[in-house]
């Protein structure tokens, strides 16, 4: 078995390497435990020039320089992006009091994707993971948001990581196409309720 | 859903009592006082003698001991039974708690109906959450403060307060 002896990853069309690189440990900075930019692009170019394709991140490493660091050495090797499947997280929060700058809420969901696209200098992620089970937001809420990005072209595969099982069950089926209908039609409910009663 | 819930059971806290909660379900816990080990009558080096499941379940262990103990102090203070304090722990679970009390005579009823009236106060619920937190499997782990901690980043969410990931206080630079 070699890194270029690929896997499709579940039930999709996604072909990964068999092992992934995390890249928790790209920077120096606190909370990481890791290294320098130059040894993190040497171990990333080592991986990619093995045949591996599976690139691991999130939103937090090292305060957001392990994704600057992948960016940067994408941006600085053209043509190499497309090639890899590159994966963040979103749900952990950067911005000390605002409640609303991590978890799974659409608004939040969003501005984290955008940051996480900023730093990884692309315009799309590959597989976007929720990071942990955020028990305050609806999950048809993240799931809705999260096929829209889908939609849109800003992330092709989701994600869950650390969830409880019932709450991985319950979005696995939301994410089948009459879960999702379902969630569109109690949405159009909810919208015709309006200030002046039930519409 | 019925489950086995109690003071000296609480791995039903990893996957189903959430579940219930979230998905808006009642649960029933049967065994509120694991086999009578929670009723007040079994006390550290000493032997039952009242007791018909004794043959079949054996003793407390060491470790279960120390909440019996807990469980027994809290009833002293409040001047009722550690039965009607280990129902009254249950009753104060989030969401529809219901325990399923069992009796062989009538005083055993009483001593659990006891728990009715038995109102625990945040310091004696949180010694009793304390002396008895079960040893999770993952991811459960990661769901209590970490979680608030990761979400929400020192603010108070739902009446649930967090701190901040101590990173983001060490350095400023962002990226």
């Amino acid at each position: 078995m070699s890194l270029d002896h690929y896997v499709t990853l579940g039930r999709s069309g996604l072909r990964v390497s068999p092992f992934a690189l995390g890249a928790m440990t790209f920077g120096e900075d606190p909370g990481g435990a890791g290294c320098g930019v130059e040894e993190s692009e040497k171990i990333l170019a080592t991986y990619l020039d093995r045949g591996g394709n599976f690139v691991d991140t999130a939103n937090f490493y090292t305060n957001g320089h392990s994704e600057k660091i992948l960016g940067d050495w994408f941006a600085a090797h053209p043509g190499r992006r497309g090639h890899v499947v590159l994966a963040s997280k979103f749900f952990t929060n950067l911005f000390p009091g605002d409640p609303n700058g991590g978890g799974a809420g659409r608004t939040s969901i969003i501005a984290q994707l955008d940051e996480t696209l900023r730093r990884l200098r692309t315009d799309y992620l590959d597989l976007y993971w929720l990071h942990n089970w955020d028990k305050n937001t609806p999950i048809e809420e993240t799931m809705r948001a999260l096929d829209d990005l889908v939609r849109i072209g800003k992330i092709r595969y989701i994600g869950f990581s650390n969830t409880p099982a019932w709450v991985t069950a319950q979005a696995n089926t939301i994410a089948l196409p009459q879960g999702l209908d379902a969630i569109d039609r109690s949405a159009g409910r909810i919208l015709v309720v309006g200030p002046h009663g039930r519409g | 859903m019925q489950v086995e819930y109690s003071l000296l059971a609480r791995t039903v806290e990893g996957e189903i009592a959430p579940f219930a909660l979230g998905q808006g379900l009642g649960m029933v816990p049967w065994s509120p006082l694991k086999n009578g080990f929670l009723s007040g009558k079994y006390r550290r080096g000493t032997q039952v003698t009242d007791s018909a499941r004794a043959a079949f379940v054996g003793g407390p262990t060491d470790a279960e001991f120390t909440v019996i103990d807990t469980v027994a102090a809290i009833a002293d203070e409040l001047g009722t039974t550690s039965a009607a304090v280990s129902l009254a722990w249950l009753r104060a679970r989030q969401g529809t708690v219901v325990p399923i009390i069992g009796a062989r005579r009538v005083d055993h009823l009483e001593r659990n109906l006891a728990g009715l009236d038995v109102t625990l106060g945040p310091a004696q619920l949180r010694t009793l959450d304390e002396v008895s937190a079960p040893t999770l499997n993952y991811p459960a782990p990661m769901h209590g403060a970490l979680r608030a901690m990761l979400q929400f980043a020192g603010t108070t969410v739902d009446g649930e307060p967090s701190t901040i990931y101590p990173p983001l206080v060490q350095s400023d630079t962002r990226y």
